[in-house]
């Protein structure tokens, strides 16, 4: 049995706890590590039932902030307080008993067992599985909380957005009271986004605290009723939402009005009309179903393409046509002039392609140094059959330094940088060496701070400057505004848009790709 | 090279700094450098002074060094070859049966034994030809390790599988050629490099340190080496580097079914005579030798040093325990014991030596300070805008 009962939940009665006090208050918090200070006496709380953002660059403190709100980390001064009382988390479990949940951008979720049992899992049905009782208590649960889904249902084959509430439903089934939300909208599509807000709505109608971890403005504008933003560790403020717009808040993260960073999230871009100059790429036709049926697009020299869609158009997958990993089993790319069937990765390299993938960890051989990864591509080129390490470091010391890439040495295993600086390296990889004809960066601001987004940006253009034909494929609005010089909007596999010479918006991006 | 960063401009992003003092630096260098090995090195000693008061005067004597170096020989190369395989992430479980295979032939050959050929009856082949019955052998050798990599990069067969049944196959195959007997005799060649001595040190042990000197310098010092090192620590990441995966994991199971080819020559050599049955001697022993070292199962770490030594703590332990009084009986229990032993303890110090790099490069991160104000420290404001 459920050995925590969840009062406001489950049991659908009117808003008990909704008034004014915070169910949870952080005063003063405090974190060391080591002798580094990452927090200065933060204050923060929650309310029953409202959605509280809370915003900040990369190593601004939200995650450890939120760790010790779990009991995931301890803070080293200041006091939580439940309901009033001084409390302390010795461990997670102790936060969980608490009624204080955070669903983590990778999702917990045992993928091969059904909803009835990810939801179960914790209390389980005693000592033996009872599965007709199990899925009983599933659906009961499910209904009370207006989620429409087959508890039979294994895990794996839902999509990423109903995985999300499953695991919310999970946490609110054991009695959490407040429910900590960690990007929850970087993996979810356009139309997966609104349904996971109407339901965290519902369940904050219902008396649960909601904090909202982002990167994502709007996000937190459209879906929030208080705002935190954290800078170096320290409370810049808290403020209504209602009251505050997208460039206050832009200049509470970054610190200082920074012309590039504002100007890199104008809701509206005027592109160029395509130059006169060479198409280094050509993509006709290509179909790969069910993914990709039919696109067609050009990168030009100097050329920065954005294939934009929401997540599950086709665009991830085309992108991987384009640097040989799988065939087409339609169409065909011409790069330059040669139309050559790009058999595998190694060709594709070969012609002058570059490729960044989706997930970092596809990109890098984590326990190996930043030297030997960043070298990697343009080994044969570097040398012949005799490595030359000195040559190979001094090389991935000067892109350390030229791409900024902070606590970086060339002899460090790269999965001790941070996600930011782990791109940085990929995008080291392409450069060393040569230039490459065509780069195809696959979601290169996911999950990213505005600093570190902005970087990504300086590196593209700098690039298509020196001549390199860019295609950027994102989901993110605020990437393809802030960089496209074209823009190629694909949805179910097709491409149903190729803007170039106008000026764009957001919301005729969504428009066309919805 | 960390003092290489610290002429960076003054941009306040690159400000970010390595600041380490060089003695640190040096002496976390070498800790890094030599952390997979130190461990079994320990080891080693402790096994030598343990056997050298337990097992009485010979153990030193000048003698029993010279046979624990015959008697590392033909591990020491089927190590090497594992070690290839084990780097890339994958496992050979056929390179014993290989080496039997490649024994039973190249003697078969060479002395003119007649061995059936599935269909045409009985054959010899190469008679009185000591380069033809050694070059086909290792070709035969070779041409098997070839398959196996085949199966494991062309179709995806996982190599345990693969190499399981392969183990089966040559196992038979050297079973039916010899038709279950032992075959005596060998190429003079093949008995001068398993079998001599050179003053006291065996010309096996020379064979083998000069196969292991080599395949030291292929995996430190060249561009293949250095793609087997990435697609061992992520496949998927050298192949989006460009990497020719296929044609690195076919190699390199070429390259053990090479070294097995030699390694079964030289035990032929050594034992003078070649065993059907003679497989079940070498694969689980040279897989523990290997790990043993510090070769990880799961690719990407560890090197030759690391083999070499994990060999001479199996053959230290092999022949001190020869000499000791315990009941003949208890031996194998005891090698298992301590081999068990050995691998827990290295395991175990492993993980705190990963553990203490980890710590030691998130204080890297926070140590930096912008360089006007080298040596004063201001670590909180590091993090900042990253």
């Amino acid at each position: 049995m459920a050995a925590v009962p969840s009062p406001d939940v489950t049991s659908g009665a009117a808003p008990s706890g909704a008034g004014p006090g915070p169910v949870v208050r952080l005063r003063g918090i405090e974190k060391e590590y080591d002798s580094t200070r990452v927090l200065h006496g933060v204050d923060f709380d929650v309310r029953a039932g409202e959605v509280h953002g809370l915003l900040g660059g990369n190593g601004a403190g939200k995650s450890t902030l939120m760790k010790c709100l779990a009991g995931a980390e301890q803070p080293s001064g200041g006091e939580i307080m439940l309901n009033g009382e001084t409390v302390e988390f010795p461990t997670p479990a102790d936060g969980i008993d608490a009624g204080i949940a955070v669903v983590y951008q990778e999702l917990s979720l045992f993928p091969e067992l059904t909803v009835a049992e990810n939801l179960l899992g914790r209390s389980g049905t005693g000592r033996w599985v009872r599965w007709g009782e199990m899925k009983r208590r599933a659906s009961e649960h499910l209904a009370e909380i207006g989620i429409d889904l087959e508890p039979n249902a294994r895990i794996e084959q839902l999509p990423v957005g109903q995985q999300q509430m499953v695991e919310i439903a999970r946490a609110l089934f054991s009695g959490a009271r407040v429910v900590v939300l960690d990007e929850p909208t970087s993996a979810l599509s356009g139309v997966e986004k609104p349904l996971l807000f109407r339901f965290v709505r519902t369940m904050a109608g219902r008396g649960v605290g909601f904090v909202l971890v982002t990167h994502t403005l709007e996000d937190v504008l459209d879906h929030s009723d208080r705002v935190t933003v954290l800078r170096d560790g320290r409370l810049v403020g808290t403020s209504q939402t209602s009251e505050v717009t997208r460039e206050d808040l832009v200049r509470q993260i970054v610190g200082r009005h920074h012309a590039d960073l504002t100007a890199s999230y104008d809701e509206e871009a005027a592109l160029p009309p395509p130059s006169g100059r060479p198409v280094l790429l050509r993509a006709e036709g290509l179909g790969l179903p069910p993914a990709v049926q039919d696109m067609s697009f050009e990168v030009r020299e100097g050329e920065i393409l954005a294939l934009y869609g929401h997540i599950g158009s086709g665009q991830v997958e085309v992108a991987d046509l384009l640097f040989g990993i799988g065939r087409p089993t339609a169409g065909s790319v011409t790069l330059r002039d040669d139309s050559a069937v790009i058999a595998n990765p190694t060709t594709a390299r070969d012609r002058g392609v570059g490729f960044i993938p989706l997930d970092r960890r596809d990109g890098l051989a984590l326990e190996q140094p930043v030297t030997t990864n960043m070298t990697l591509a343009r080994l044969h080129r570097l040398n012949g059959w005799w490595l030359r390490p000195g040559n190979e470091a001094k090389l991935a010391t000067g892109m350390i330094e030229r791409l900024k890439i902070a606590g970086a040495v060339a002899a460090k295993p790269v999965g001790l940088l941070s996600g930011g600086n782990q791109q940085k390296v990929l995008f080291a990889r392409w450069l060393v060496g040569q230039r490459p004809e065509v780069l195809v960066l696959v979601e290169p601001t996911r999950g990213m701070d505005i600093a570190a987004k902005a970087a990504v940006f300086d590196m593209v253009r700098e690039l298509a400057a020196e001549g390199t034909g860019v295609i950027v494929v994102s989901s993110e609005t605020e990437t393809v505004l802030a960089i496209a010089h074209r823009i190629v909007v694909a949805k179910r596999g097709e491409v149903v848009a190729d803007l170039a010479g106008v000026t764009v918006t957001e919301e005729l991006l969504m428009e066309k790709a919805s | 090279m960390n003092n290489a960063t610290a002429a960076t401009s003054p941009s306040p992003e690159a400000g970010r700094v390595e600041v380490k003092t060089r003695s640190r630096a040096s002496f976390r260098d070498w800790l890094a450098a030599n952390n997979l090995t130190l461990g079994p090195i320990g080891a080693l000693l402790i096994l030598i002074v343990v056997f050298s008061f337990a097992a009485g005067s010979d153990f030193l004597s000048k003698d029993n060094l010279t046979n624990i170096l015959a008697q590392s020989g033909v591990i020491a190369v089927m190590g090497t070859g594992l070690t290839f395989v084990l780097l890339l992430g994958e496992i050979d479980l056929a390179f014993a049966a290989i080496a039997v295979l490649a024994g039973i032939s190249g003697s078969l050959f060479y002395t003119g034994h007649q061995f059936p050929t599935w269909f045409f009856g009985q054959a010899t082949f190469g008679e009185g030809s000591q380069l033809l019955s050694i070059v086909t052998a290792l070709v035969l050798a070779t041409a098997l390790g070839l398959i196996a990599g085949l199966m494991t990069a062309k179709i995806g067969v996982p190599s345990f599988i693969a190499t399981l049944g392969l183990l089966l196959l040559c196992n038979g195959w050297a079973f039916y050629w010899a038709q279950g007997e032992i075959v005596y005799d060998a190429a003079p060649i093949v008995n001068t490099l398993g079998g001599d001595v050179v003053g006291p040190i065996p010309v096996i042990a020379i064979t083998a340190a000069v196969i292991m000197l080599v395949a030291h310098i292929v995996l430190s010092r060249t561009r293949f080496g250095r793609y087997i090192y990435m697609t061992g620590s992520n496949r998927r990441a050298a192949e989006l580097a460009g990497v020719n995966t296929h044609r690195v994991i076919i190699s390199v199971f070429g390259i053990s079914g090479f070294l097995a080819g030699v390694a079964g020559l030289l035990a032929v050599g050594r034992l003078g005579s070649a065993q059907p049955a003679g497989s079940n001697d070498y694969l689980l022993p040279v897989l523990a030798a290997t790990v043993v070292g510090g070769v990880s199962l799961f690719g990407g770490v560890g090197n030759i040093r690391a083999t070499l030594v994990g060999v001479l703590v199996f053959a230290v332990l092999d022949n001190g325990l020869d000499q000791t009084d315990i009941d003949i009986h208890l031996k194998p229990f005891m090698r298992g014991l301590i081999l068990l032993i050995a691998i827990v303890v290295n395991v175990a110090g492993l993980r705190i030596a990963a553990r203490a790099r980890m710590a030691e490069h998130a204080d890297d991160e926070t140590v930096a300070v912008p360089p006007p104000a080298a040596g004063a420290s201001a670590p909180a404001a590091a993090k900042g805008g990253a």
